[in-house]
């Protein structure tokens, strides 16, 4: 899997492109600034694109920008968001109304060489990835007559999982368990949810998202 | 006894002796009858130039007012010459017997003693001409009629000479009220209350005088002009008494006006409403009221900085108050004639002057303090976004990278060594660290609330709620950055009360732009009761409130939930 990665700390920068190198990902550009990875994205034809949501020159959403941007003029060029906020204003908005290609991590998770590389591979394949950490504040989120409270704890982690963006393979892997069971347990979310049935992983994500959401 | 007492002394007992003369000359000249009571009058009139011009003189010397009065009255038994059985003294009495009039024509030059309009200044020329130049002539062209002393100076004989000098006295007279018509006017409030006894007594005795003048003239036998004569001497003793009443109407009056003061101030008064009440008693609607400083400035009554000017158009009066400048009044200029008046006045409104004024001061500070309040909050709030910003670009960064080594240390040892756990434990610490790190950045200044405003913020905000909350913010726009971090404290703080104390099985926050305030509440269904006054949180709160001018309520009745409610300015 080829990436560029863009980062303003060069410390950070140089660590996260020896931890996915040492893991078998070919790090393919290292940017300092959303100008320069437009550049080497456009230049060496990543098929992920890994950005910091902070960057110079203003230091708030520069990652958020160029991500959409990437996805717009580049769609073969996933892009996977990393950022310091554990806040699902900034997941959401940057999810829109298409989630393909895109993903938001906390920044804490470079340490997790495997989640990392995961989450880039889905966006690499036109699929999501929304952080762990997120998807768990927006099911503990308190409801009123709460409708997660009918899932049983295995659909609670087929839900948990298909908001962080996972296929059905991907739940079952996961899970250890066949995707036919997934499958049921799916069907059973949705039923329990009343949520419309199928799509694929991406399509869910925005269900999923804007069921918990409220 | 000053020089000037003395001289004026002098003059008056030289004016006393002057009419005795005139009476000597009217009485003793066999040639020309006068009724006894018109010489009286005339006597009267005399001397109550003479008096009314010695008096002022004397009270005011530096006002023309006084020496004009006295020259009329002077003058005025110049009238005497004429009944003179002396060729000699006749005759120079038909020629200058009636300068008095130009003199009293001087009228128009009240209060100040210097004739102001054009108009005015013409009518008194005329006057000028027709009693020295016109009598010249007219005693060139009329011969003494028989029974009477010869005329000198009689050259012709004209017939009309002397109905045409009369008919042009009477002219010069009707000319003189026209200009005072004029002066009226084009006078202000103050200025008019000022004229009204000289213009109006002055109106009157022209007008009789010029009637008199057109219709009878100096033929004393006619007993209807004789009348009429009277009737314009009776006039002009008012006028003089008028002169007096016009040059000491403000003493008149300033015990009126400071009676209507006094009344008025009982009642306390802002500035604005003393400005008026002060306007009021001296009859000025234009006056102003202005504030002395400590610093020497000067405010007016809405407290904004302004200088006082004083020119030929507007009058300036300082008001002191134990021997200290504390205020001044600018007024028309009529009224700086009127210094008793405005001296009472001030004297009177002092107390309620200096009042006004630490009012005005103390509402400077309070503005000052309000604004300085504000500023520090804004700084404050600035010094929290810098924070939030340093602990994400610089510490966490830092903490990142460090877990990063980490990770790549523990590649480095052997798995399920000492080192390995070691290296384990410190990266579950680390990643508790920013875990901590991230919770006090938020704490301190949320970036989403810079980024992304404030339904973003709530909204997060009532997701980490340990109970259901609902968020209920449609903004079409952002506000303003104090009001939004404010908006958000007090959500954040309220939350966190319904969460400890209320047992509240929900809560709902609302966000709204209602009259050009910024309105936020929460509102739960718990167990109420709350003390706004308890902890130190919603508080805090209310003072971060108040420094951007709004207010923080909170209803709290037992047992039925808890409303927070702040209101904000914030001009849409």
């Amino acid at each position: 899997m080829r990436v560029v990665i863009a980062e303003d700390s060069v410390l950070l920068r140089t660590g996260i492109a020896r931890l996915l190198t040492d893991a078998g990902v070919e790090v393919v550009g290292e940017a300092g600034d959303a100008r320069d990875l437009m550049r080497m994205v456009a230049l060496r034809a990543p098929q992920a694109a890994l950005v910091d949501i902070r960057m110079p020159p203003t230091h708030t959403d520069e990652g958020l920008r160029a991500a959409r941007e990437i996805r717009e003029r580049f769609p073969a060029c996933g892009v996977l968001v990393l950022s310091q906020h554990l806040e699902e204003a900034y997941a959401v908005e940057l999810l829109g109304d298409d989630a393909s290609g895109l993903g938001y991590l906390l920044k804490d998770r470079v340490t997790d060489v495997a989640v990392l590389v995961d989450a880039l591979r889905r966006v690499a394949e036109g699929g999501s990835a929304l952080d762990p950490e997120i998807v768990a504040g927006l099911l503990s989120r308190r409801r009123r007559d709460d409708p997660l409270d009918a899932l049983t704890p295995k659909e609670r982690e087929v839900l948990q999982l298909m908001a962080e963006g996972r296929s059905n393979r991907g739940i079952a892997d996961h899970l250890v368990v066949t995707e036919r069971a997934v499958e049921k347990h799916v069907t059973a979310i949705f039923g329990k949810l009343g949520l419309p049935a199928g799509g694929e992983a991406h399509r869910r994500v925005l269900a999923v998202l804007a069921f918990l959401r409220g | 006894m000053t020089g000037l007492r003395q001289a004026l002394r002098g003059l008056g007992v030289l004016g006393v002796v002057w009419a005795a003369l005139y009476v000597l000359l009217v009485t003793g000249g066999g040639h020309q009858e006068q009724w006894a009571s018109v010489t009286v009058l005339k006597t009267v009139v005399g001397l109550s130039f003479l008096g009314v011009g010695l008096f002022v003189w004397d009270r005011r010397p530096d006002n023309r007012m006084g020496a004009i009065l006295t020259a009329v009255g002077f003058t005025w038994f110049l009238m005497g010459l004429e009944f003179a059985d002396t060729p000699g003294l006749h005759t120079a009495g038909l020629v200058i017997g009636h300068v008095s009039l130009p003199v009293a024509f001087m009228l128009a030059a009240f209060p100040t003693g210097h004739l102001v309009t054009r108009p005015e200044r013409l009518v008194v020329a005329a006057a000028w001409v027709w009693a020295t130049a016109g009598a010249l002539v007219t005693a060139l062209l009329e011969p003494a009629p028989a029974g009477q002393p010869e005329n000198l100076l009689a050259v012709a004989d004209v017939a009309g000479a002397r109905t045409a000098y009369q008919l042009a006295g009477s002219a010069v007279a009707v000319l003189l009220v026209v200009a005072l018509a004029l002066r009226w006017a084009g006078s202000s409030p103050p200025e008019r209350r000022e004229l009204a006894p000289v213009v109006g007594t002055g109106t009157v005795a022209a007008l009789l005088y010029a009637l008199w003048m057109a219709l009878y003239g100096t033929d004393s036998r006619a007993a209807a002009g004789q009348v009429l004569q009277i009737l314009s001497l009776v006039a002009m003793t008012g006028l003089a008494l008028a002169f007096l009443l016009g040059l000491y109407r403000a003493r008149v009056l300033a015990g009126r006006a400071v009676r209507r003061l006094v009344a008025d101030l009982a009642t306390p008064v802002d500035a604005h409403g003393l400005r008026d009440r002060l306007a009021r008693a001296l009859g000025d609607p234009t006056l102003e009221l202005l504030f002395a400083r400590p610093d020497g400035g000067w405010v007016d009554v809405a407290g904004r900085a302004t200088e006082p000017w004083e020119g030929p158009a507007r009058g300036w009066s300082p008001i002191a108050r134990d021997g200290r400048t504390i205020a001044g009044i600018a007024h028309d200029p009529a009224l700086s004639r009127d210094r008793e008046l405005v001296a009472a006045v001030g004297a009177t409104a002092a107390l309620a002057i200096e009042n006004a004024r630490l009012e005005a001061e103390l509402r400077a500070r309070v503005t000052e303090v309000s604004a300085s309040r504000s500023r520090l909050l804004a700084a404050a709030d600035q010094e929290r976004r810098r924070l939030e910003r340093n602990l994400h670009d610089g510490a966490q960064q830092r903490l990142v990278s460090l877990a990063l080594r980490l990770r790549m240390a523990t590649g480095c040892v052997e798995a399920d060594s000492e080192a390995a756990r070691f290296l384990e434990g410190a990266m579950a610490e680390l990643q508790q660290a920013l875990d901590e790190l991230r919770e006090l950045a938020r704490g301190i200044h949320p970036a989403v609330l810079t980024d992304r405003g404030l339904p973003a913020a709530l909204t997060g905000l009532a997701g980490r709620a340990p109970l259901p909350v609902d968020v209920d913010a449609p903004l079409d726009e952002r506000l303003p950055a104090p009001v939004e971090a404010a908006a958000y404290f007090v959500v954040a703080e309220a939350l966190t009360n319904v969460a400890r104390y209320s047992a509240a099985s929900g809560a709902t926050v609302r966000v709204a732009r209602e009259n050009g305030h910024a309105v936020v509440e929460v509102r739960d269904d718990g167990v109420g009761g709350a003390d706004p006054g308890r902890g130190t949180g919603l508080s805090g709160l209310a003072d971060r409130v108040a420094a951007l001018d709004g207010r923080l309520l909170v209803e709290s009745p037992p047992g039925a939930g808890t409303l927070v409610r702040a209101e904000i300015p914030c001009a849409s």
